[in-house]
């Protein structure tokens, strides 16, 4: 039974990456659709390297900060220096480690004084671009396309089209996950579940919770570090408004649509969110309250995220999807005539009506 | 030496508004454990609301400094009762839905407002003339009255049963209750006063600037600011900590420049890291 699970899960993943490679041809490259998997790929990795943090119980709202970070080194080694892109992109990455792990090395602070402070670094990230003029000041900043990718005699990558993008964010994508699954399946992610439980608990078992959480932070700095990277010459200019603490906001709400407390949940939470966006009528201001509105529907509904749908569905079948938390606040009389309504239209088909 | 006395009477309005906006977010904080990240949005409610209601209705400002604030504050109780109330004790639940609150606000209002800023024509005429600096009239009003409304909640907070109620419930829920305190209604008296007194915070800011749908996210971070500087939760710290960011931005626009609003965050990351308990906060 067990073997079998495994290979279902194996085969899925296949199937999935499949799909994922043969994309560009299923939806003959349209550019639309290409756009918004590539902006669903960005959000995958800023949503799970979060979490990450998350993961160790801080809630950290600066991940957008250490974006602009990589978006802005990729942007001056090019422009500025003539590096060639690869080098700065992954400069990007390491630039935005360096910055997180002297940040978080520098402040031993916990629960919500870590919020706000991640909060306040944003600002000072977005600041500080607004007041240096090498930085472009307030201006965009333009950002050439990636150098082409040569292997003589064979063949060229050049990035003119979204689709080269499009792989170029697939593989980014699959690092990340698979970095992060080990992270946090591996003996540092125990360790690290135990700090988010009780910190003097893992340390009294010898696990150094400050140095835990610093390299994490750090990690997950460099996930962002590198996204912003890719961000920038696929956006071609990038400016201080790109790095708000609202941008920083929108990658917890994803994260928490798609179910915070697990590993699947933030991708699920940034697809979801990600093509809700880009398919519902509507930009701008529009799209926000579709994010919040999800969310709310999110905490009150399905406090679990889109990915405890699947068990929420198995527990409370017969008696409908109405969520734990909900149950309980409902007044008896309601309740009462919901599962009513359930037990008429018969306990078999239970799930499939709604 | 010309511009000591006009930075001074400038940072005390801004001083006094922060203040206003800090103390609404301390109560809210202190009472019900809430940090209300859509303080700022409430605060370009009032601003908007008066906006609409001046230009609008023509109805008389005095009146419109009791209307919006009541209506903002009723909005409040309401948010409380369905959205906070049945997620108490869920901090992390509470923490994600109040933004997503501010966002629906501030997008809302972009979407019915227009993003372009507009102006409202002040009510009121009039200066005088105090050490060589001016002082319009609004201006005289503002310090008036939020001067007024700093004294009435210190002394609802102080002198009152609801109030010493709801300073109970902030020093210990558990206890508090055990007394026979309803935290039901102490919360929902927190929101009202707190909402009803940063909406009168934008009303009173709204004719000396424009009022645009995106004036809440700044003024939300400057209420964390002073917030962190004063002390979390703290009742003097958030009056201490307004006027002294009020002032410190006053002199450091004019005389170092727009860098100083990146200095004000700087010094929180500061106060943050070694001494968290800001001025007043508890330890």
């Amino acid at each position: 039974m067990a073997v079998r699970r495994i290979s279902s899960t194996k085969v899925i993943l296949t199937l999935l990456a499949a799909v994922l490679l043969a994309m560009p041809v299923i939806i003959s490259q349209d550019p639309r659709l290409l756009h918004t998997f590539v902006m669903a790929g960005l959000a995958i990795i800023l949503a799970t390297s979060n979490r990450l943090v998350y993961f160790t119980g801080s809630v950290h709202f600066g991940h957008i900060a250490f974006y602009a970070i990589g978006a802005y080194t990729a942007v001056l080694l090019v422009t500025k220096l003539g590096v060639l892109f690869w080098f700065a992109f992954l400069a990007a990455g390491v630039v935005a480690g360096i910055v997180a792990l002297a940040f978080a090395a520098a402040t031993k602070v916990k629960g919500f004084y870590f919020t706000l402070l991640t909060l306040a670094f944003v600002e000072v990230v977005r600041l500080t671009i607004t007041f240096t003029p090498a930085l472009g000041a307030s201006r965009a900043m333009r950002c050439p396309p990636p150098n082409p990718i040569t292997i003589p005699h064979l063949f060229t990558i050049e990035f003119a089209t979204r689709v080269e993008y499009y792989y170029f964010i697939l593989v980014l994508v699959a690092i990340t996950l698979v970095v992060l699954y080990l992270i946090e399946k591996s003996q540092v992610g125990a360790a690290l579940s135990g700090i988010a439980q009780s910190e003097p608990l893992a340390e009294s078992i010898g696990i150094n919770a400050a140095r835990h959480k610093v390299l994490t932070f750090s990690i997950c700095a460099v996930f962002a570090g590198l996204a912003g990277a890719f961000y920038a010459p696929y956006a071609t200019v990038i400016g201080p408004s790109n790095f708000t603490i609202w941008a920083s906001v929108i990658i917890w709400f994803q994260m928490v649509v798609g179910g915070a407390d697990s590993f699947w949940g933030p991708v699920i939470g940034a697809v979801s969110l990600v093509f809700l966006r880009e398919f519902m009528p509507g930009t701008g201001a529009y799209e926000n309250i579709y994010y919040a509105v999800a969310v709310l529907a999110t905490l009150f509904f399905l406090p679990g995220g889109l990915v405890s749908l699947p068990r929420v569905v198995r527990q409370k079948g017969s008696k409908g999807m109405v969520s734990l938390r909900l149950r309980e606040r409902l007044p008896k009389r309601v309740l009462a005539s919901l599962v009513a309504r359930r037990e008429k239209q018969g306990g078999k088909g239970d799930t499939a009506s709604r | 030496m010309d511009l000591i006395i006009p930075c001074l009477l400038n940072g005390l309005v801004s001083g006094l508004i922060y203040a206003l906006l800090a103390a609404g977010f301390n109560l809210i904080f202190g009472a019900a454990r809430i940090v209300f990240f859509a303080h700022g949005e409430i605060y370009m409610l009032g601003a908007i609301g008066a906006y609409w209601l001046i230009m609008g209705t023509g109805i008389p400002y005095p009146l419109v400094l009791i209307l919006v604030p009541l209506g903002v504050g009723l909005f409040g109780v309401v948010v409380e009762r369905i959205i906070f109330r049945p997620l108490r004790g869920h901090d992390f639940p509470i923490f994600v839905s109040s933004l997503a609150l501010a966002m629906i606000i501030s997008n809302s209002a972009l979407l019915t407002f227009g993003e372009r800023p507009k102006a409202i024509v002040s009510p009121f005429t009039g200066k005088i003339v105090l050490f060589g600096a001016v002082l319009t009239m609004d201006r005289l009003i503002l310090i008036f009255v939020s001067v007024a409304v700093i004294t009435a909640l210190y002394l609802f907070l102080h002198r009152t049963r609801a109030g010493r109620a709801i300073r109970a419930v902030s020093q210990d829920a558990e206890s508090a209750a055990l007394v026979g305190i309803s935290m039901n209604r102490t919360n929902m008296q927190t929101f009202f006063i707190a909402l009803a007194i940063c909406a009168a915070g934008g009303v009173l800011i709204a004719p000396l600037y424009v009022v645009d749908a995106f004036m809440g996210t700044p003024v939300l971070l400057v209420t964390l600011i002073v917030v962190v500087l004063g002390g979390l939760g703290s009742f003097p710290g958030a009056i201490i900590g307004g006027l002294l960011l009020g002032l410190i931005q006053s002199f450091g626009y004019t005389f170092i420049g727009g860098v100083t609003s990146l200095i004000s965050f700087a010094v929180v990351i500061i106060v943050i890291i070694f001494r968290p308990r800001g001025l007043y906060g508890r330890a």
